[in-house]
């Protein structure tokens, strides 16, 4: 059983455009599990004891009840929150769909590098 | 009374016959779903059986009126069974049919259910150790 006030807390980074989309994204959506966005920039004057740099390097979901989930793991997470995607997020976690799921957020995240990157030349 | 009449009985009664016993099926059987469903507010399951049965015989018994006219005219006894049991054979479909729609509504009710309750799926890749730290309320731009 879950805790009946589990919450989440997604750390992204705040420089990243495509982040914030997925961020504005995910506010947007029904959900089963409250989930909080942050800017990793700000995590730290929100109390969360994880450094910037490890922060920036994977997403970060850390739920009310102290577990930390990263990368893939986090994405999955997030999707389970959701009223709509709890059922992927239920498949996404089996070992026949995992590889592939991985996969699908490796290439949002190099998209999401890759608009920092360019907004940071422009 | 002529052989038209008899077989328009005949398909009336059979007709009626069929479709209450398939609703006191789905009555009776759906209810221990529709009970796990409603987190065992029973008087809930009850209300919402009740409705699914009301719909079910008024399609049915909607379908069985429209359906009821034949477009020969039966003369012999052997062409009246003929025509009944074409007659029946629509009503069983669309039984059957109808009898399936509600499984999967039941099913799906169901699954929506079963998915608020199922817990994460991935086990954490570390715990923070306590105190944690407050989850912010205002939700962050």
């Amino acid at each position: 059983m879950e805790p009946a006030d589990l919450s989440l807390t997604v750390y992204y980074d705040g420089d990243c455009p495509l982040c914030h989309r997925v961020a504005a994204w995910l506010d947007a959506q029904e959900k089963h599990v409250p989930v909080h966005c942050v800017p990793a920039q700000s995590a730290g004057h929100r109390g969360c004891p994880i450094d910037l740099p490890s922060l920036l390097a994977q997403v970060t979901v850390i739920a009310s009840d102290g577990a930390v989930y990263r990368g893939s793991n986090a994405w999955i997470v997030c999707l389970w929150a959701l009223r709509r995607y709890r059922g992927w997020s239920l498949r996404f976690a089996t070992p026949r769909w995992r590889p592939w799921a991985e996969r699908l957020f490796a290439t949002i995240a190099g998209v999401a590098s890759w608009t920092k990157r360019k907004r940071r030349l422009s | 009374m002529d052989v038209t009449l008899y077989s328009y009985l005949a398909y009336v009664v059979i007709s009626v016959a069929l479709t209450v016993w398939v609703a006191r099926t789905l009555h009776k059987n759906g209810r221990p779903f529709l009970i796990d469903v409603f987190a065992e507010r029973a008087d809930l399951a009850d209300s919402v059986n009740h409705l699914l049965v009301v719909g079910f015989y008024l399609v049915n018994f909607g379908y069985m009126s429209l359906a009821l006219k034949l477009a020969d005219r039966v003369t012999t006894p052997t062409s009246a069974v003929e025509a009944l049991s074409y007659k029946v054979g629509l009503v069983l479909v669309v039984l059957g049919g109808m009898h399936f729609f509600n499984l999967f509504v039941f099913s799906r009710i169901r699954r929506h259910k079963t998915l608020a309750r199922t817990p994460r799926p991935v086990p954490p890749d570390s715990m923070l150790p306590p105190p944690l730290p407050a989850a912010p309320h205002a939700p962050a731009g």
